[in-house]
C-alpha cells in the first residue's frame, strides 16, 4: 500500500474496502507535514495534537465524498489550516483574549511549552505575526513557515498569485518593523 | 526525541533554530492508534458505505425526475398551447435572444405593440393598468 498513490489509495478508500488501513496509510504519509503546519498557527505541541487529531477526523468523515478534482494534499492542508484558525479562535474566546492581546498571550503560552525552546528574538517573530489581520498571517505562515510555493497557496486560499505576493510583501514589512520597533 | 529540522528562508526574519520546537519521542508513532481509537469510540465512521448507495440513489431519481418532466412536456404541451400562443413564444425567443443585454420592460411592451399582439388579453388587469405609465410615444409606434 506504500507505493500507492494518493489518487489510488483515495478511490481504494471509497470503495470501502480495507478503508481503516488505508487510512491509516495516509496518515503516516501525512501526519508529519500537517503537524508542523498546525504546530506554526497554534505553536503548542499540546494544542497542535488536539487540532490535528480533529483534522483527521473530519478528513476521515470527508474523505468519501473527496473529488478528484483539487489534490489531496491540497485537501488535507485547507482542513488542517481551517481547524488551526477556528481553534484559536475559539481558544482566545474562552480565555477572554481580544485581538490586540492575542500575541502577548500565545508567547506567554508557548513559553510555558515544554516542547518548545524558542529565544526571545524567535518570540517577537511570533508575537509580531499575531498582529497580523488574520488573512495577512495565513498566508505569512503559509510561506514564510511551510515554505509553500504561491501556485499551492493560490489553489489552498482560492486566491490569485498576484493578491498572495502582495499580501505577504505586506505581511514581511509589517513583520521586520515590528520586531525592529523592539529593539 | 524528535527535533524539528528547520529551514526557514530568508527576508532577514529570525529563524527557528533546530530545538526550537520539539515533539515527545515517538509521538508519530502512536498517533495513527491514537486517531483510530478516536474515530471508533466517537462512532464517526465515514459514510463510505452510503456513498455508492446514494449515488445509485441520487441517479433513479434524477432518472426518474427526468422522466416525469419529459412526459409532463409531452403530454401538456399539444394541450395547452394553440398555435397562437406558440408563435408568440417564438417571437418572444427571437426577440429576447436578439437583443439580450438591453431588454427592459419597455422594450418588451413597444415591441409587443408593433407586432400587434394580443396584449391585453394576455396579461391581468393589473398588468394593463400598469401599462398606463408608459410614455405615450410607445403607444403611439403603433
Amino acid at each position: 500500500m506504500k507505493n500507492l498513490t494518493d489518487r489510488e489509495l483515495v478511490d481504494l478508500f471509497q470503495s470501502g474496502k480495507n478503508e481503516e488501513g488505508v487510512f491509516r496509510q495516509l496518515m503516516v504519509r501525512y501526519q508529519e507535514r500537517l503537524y508542523w503546519l498546525i504546530r506554526r498557527f497554534v505553536q503548542t505541541h499540546e494544542d497542535t495534537d488536539d487540532v490535528l487529531q480533529n483534522a483527521f477526523v473530519k478528513i476521515w468523515k470527508g474523505l468519501p465524498n473527496f473529488r478528484s478534482d483539487s489534490e489531496l494534499y491540497t485537501w488535507m492542508y485547507r482542513i488542517a489550516v481551517n481547524e488551526a484558525i477556528s481553534f484559536r479562535k475559539q481558544h482566545l474566546k474562552q480565555q477572554n483574549v481580544s485581538a490586540g492581546e492575542a500575541g502577548e498571550y500565545l508567547v506567554a503560552k508557548v513559553n510555558a511549552d515544554p516542547w518548545y525552546d524558542g529565544d526571545e528574538l524567535y518570540s517577537r517573530l511570533i508575537r509580531a505575526v499575531e498582529q497580523l489581520p488574520e488573512r495577512q498571517r495565513r498566508i505569512f505562515q503559509l510561506k514564510y513557515f511551510e515554505d509553500l510555493k504561491y501556485e499551492e497557496i493560490s489553489r489552498m486560499l482560492e486566491t490569485s498569485v498576484g493578491a498572495l505576493k502582495a499580501s505577504y510583501h505586506h505581511a514581511v514589512k509589517k513583520i521586520q518593523q515590528a520586531i525592529e520597533k523592539e529593539d | 526525541m524528535k527535533i524539528m529540522n528547520d529551514d526557514i528562508q530568508g527576508q532577514g526574519l529570525p529563524k527557528a533554530t533546530g530545538s526550537t520546537y520539539r515533539i515527545p519521542d515517538g509521538y508519530f508513532d502512536r498517533l495513527p492508534d491514537r486517531v483510530m481509537n478516536r474515530i471508533n469510540h466517537e462512532g464517526a465512521y465515514p459514510s463510505v458505505k452510503s456513498g455508492p448507495r446514494l449515488k445509485k440513489l441520487y441517479s433513479w431519481i434524477s432518472a426518474a425526475a427526468a422522466v416525469i418532466i419529459l412526459g409532463w412536456l409531452g403530454l401538456s404541451g399539444p394541450l395547452r398551447e394553440s398555435s397562437q400562443e406558440r408563435r408568440m413564444e417564438e417571437r418572444l425567443n427571437w426577440f429576447v435572444e436578439f437583443s439580450k443585454g438591453d431588454l427592459n420592460e419597455g422594450v418588451l411592451v413597444e415591441y409587443w405593440v408593433d407586432n400587434d399582439l394580443e396584449l391585453e388579453g394576455q396579461l391581468s388587469t393589473d398588468e394593463v393598468d400598469l401599462l398606463d405609465y408608459y410614455p405615450d410615444w410607445i403607444i403611439d409606434l403603433n
